[in-house]
């Protein structure tokens, strides 16, 4: 159960004054006998000191004085304490002189300890008060803050996991427009290409995962077109093992890092390079490596970011079970192509993803 | 119109070449797919125009542009879709197309470079004769961080050399030029632009005032206001050449 702030106010406030007048009570009728004027007095001193403290918190909203710096704030809050108390002591002192007045001694130094008395029970509510609020905002920006850091990374997921690089699109287009005179088959080709791959682009952030096949579809679309625009400087190898082809992955995972092996390896090249993608069976997860030409540079600068958000779009769909890493492959000598500096990015992916286990529990425990 | 296509994409020329058909002025003397073929193509065939595609293998365009020694032909840029370099042209003239190309947009570049060759033709033919010295009608590629400008040598008034870099002043603009002032003077005509002392060569055609100074040396104040003092060693140099 939820008490609203407002119902949760006017709780302490009653509560806590009736507690601490009842103690002064008891402790009047213990000293001085039973009168019924105690009561009186006790029930007014509360209704004083709610309507007081009241007034002050009124103050503080209409000031707004919770923003105000420490030295600042810490005068106008001392004046008020004082203020209030002697308010307090002005209605106490004269009725206590008519009801106990055996305990009135003439001396100056009554007033003082009245306002005194009553000020530490001012000051102790406003205390009360003030670091109520503090831990209360505190406890909000937090919540806020964690609010925007997840919102700004399912921005940004949303926005990498969709995207094709639009320089990549405008080239092919004017690559294509060159076609429909050269060669107008591949010209109608290549718009299909392009058109099977802007719709996949579209459906991937409708989708969690697919097929490997559709996804290495894609991809074969994706370098087709690449091919069209790059010519003879563009090699590429695509080889599957037949047990992976119905193997889950995220949409356009693999599309990006081609594209990104396109965009820094081969086309920075003047003399061009390959793409190679493979995919394997290991231990019961799928493996799959691209290799192209190239120099592994700094990650900030080379699509570090979108590096960094496929190892976390695999860490969020299969927990830690997944892995990402790029490297420079070290020279082979022994390896079938020689084809001068290669960069590996390797990706394991296991059966099934996180979410489709939980979904089986939920099924389960329903 | 002497012209030169550099691209990486043989598609993308040929699609240029063929726009270019419809205009006869525009004569195709080459095409270049990367940098490393298209300098010694500047240097032998002296084209007016090139059309350059930004992004290319090994150097990109706008690091071919900076590679050019001598006299920087006019450019029109053609690029995909790129935000940054996009970004740079809006500071000034610099035109680019974007590809695909539309027939139109071409038409309007090309004739805003006409217009650009023809002032230069009127009152200095005399200028263009040597190759590596810069007269005030050349213009030369200037790049600063992501800003870029083509400028005309004429246009600016002050060049200030900054440990490694030297400092332009044209318009309201002062880009940094990683080149030592020495090597710069070099390759400026001297005949308008003069070594005032070790850290500044002026443009004569932008003195407004010229003082006396302490110790034998003069106080130049160009149009804008820069004040620079020239040494006394160069204030004789100074009366000679202008024959004070």
């Amino acid at each position: 159960m939820k008490m609203s702030k407002q119902r949760i106010y006017w709780f302490c406030q009653l509560f806590g004054w009736t507690l601490l007048i009842l103690v002064e009570y008891i402790a009047y009728v213990l000293e001085f006998g039973y009168n019924p004027d105690f009561l009186y007095l006790a029930i007014a001193n509360i209704f004083l000191g709610i309507t007081l403290t009241h007034l002050y918190r009124l103050m503080i909203r209409r000031w707004n004085w919770v923003r105000l710096p420490f030295f600042r704030l810490a005068p106008r809050v001392l004046l008020s304490v004082f203020v209030m108390a002697v308010i307090m002591t002005m209605l106490n002192l004269p009725i206590d002189r008519i009801i106990v007045p055996q305990r009135m001694v003439n001396e100056p130094w009554l007033v003082i300890g009245y306002i005194m008395s009553f000020g530490k029970t001012m000051l102790t509510w406003v205390l009360t008060y003030t670091a109520y609020h503090y831990v209360e905002e505190n406890r909000n920006a937090e919540i806020e803050r964690i609010l925007l850091k997840t919102s700004i990374r399912e921005t940004e997921a949303k926005v990498l996991r969709s995207q094709l690089n639009p320089h990549f699109v405008f080239n092919a287009l004017n690559s294509i427009r060159a076609l429909v005179y050269e060669n107008p088959t591949k010209a109608q080709q290549s718009i299909t290409q392009l058109s099977n791959l802007l719709r996949n682009s579209l459906l991937a952030d409708r989708r969690k995962t697919v097929e490997l096949r559709e996804e290495i579809k894609t991809v074969e679309d994706y370098l087709a077109l690449e091919k069209v625009r790059y010519e003879e400087r563009l090699t590429c190898r695509i080889e599957l093992d037949g047990r992976t082809l119905f193997w889950q992955v995220p949409p356009m995972m693999l599309q990006t890092l081609v594209e990104n092996a396109i965009k820094h390896g081969v086309s920075t090249a003047i003399g061009g390079g390959f793409v190679e993608v493979k995919s394997s069976l290991v231990a019961d997860k799928l493996h799959i490596l691209i290799r192209n030409t190239g120099v592994l540079g700094d990650k900030e600068a080379s699509g570090g970011f979108g590096l960094a958000n496929t190892a976390q779009r695999l860490e969020l769909l299969y927990g830690p079970d997944a892995q990402f890493q790029i490297f420079q492959e070290n020279d082979a000598p022994d390896g079938p192509h020689n084809d001068g500096p290669v960069v590996c990015a390797d990706i394991t992916i296991p059966a099934q993803s996180e979410g489709i286990f939980r979904r089986n529990a939920e099924a389960k425990s329903l | 119109m002497k012209t030169l296509i550099i691209d990486d994409e043989r598609l993308a020329r040929n699609e240029l070449r063929r726009l270019l058909e419809n205009f006869p002025k525009i004569q195709i003397i080459g095409e270049a797919a990367n940098a490393d073929e298209a300098l010694p193509m500047i240097e032998e065939l002296e084209p007016d125009l090139l059309f350059l595609d930004i992004q290319m293998p090994g150097k990109n365009g706008f690091e071919l542009l900076q590679a050019i020694e001598g006299k920087t032909p006019e450019v029109i840029f053609t690029t995909a879709f790129d935000e940054y370099a996009i970004k740079a042209f809006e500071f000034n003239a610099l035109d680019y197309l974007l590809k695909p190309v539309e027939l139109a947009r071409l038409s309007e570049a090309i004739h805003r470079v006409e217009e650009e060759q023809h002032i230069p033709d009127n009152n200095g033919t005399s200028a263009g004769t040597s190759t590596k010295i810069l007269g005030e009608n050349d213009q030369v590629f200037v790049k600063d961080g992501e800003k870029c400008w083509f400028v005309k040598l004429g246009k600016v008034r002050l060049f200030e050399s900054m440990g490694n870099y030297v400092r332009l002043y044209f318009d309201d603009q002062k880009p940094l030029v990683l080149k030592s002032l020495n090597a710069l003077e070099d390759r400026l005509n001297p005949t308008t632009f003069f070594r005032a002392n070790r850290k500044h060569i002026i443009n004569l055609q932008w003195i407004e005032k010229i003082e006396p100074w302490f110790s034998g040396g003069l106080l130049v104040t160009l149009r804008g206001g820069d004040k620079i003092e020239i040494s006394r060693r160069q204030a004789i140099r100074f009366k000679d050449l202008l024959s004070l």
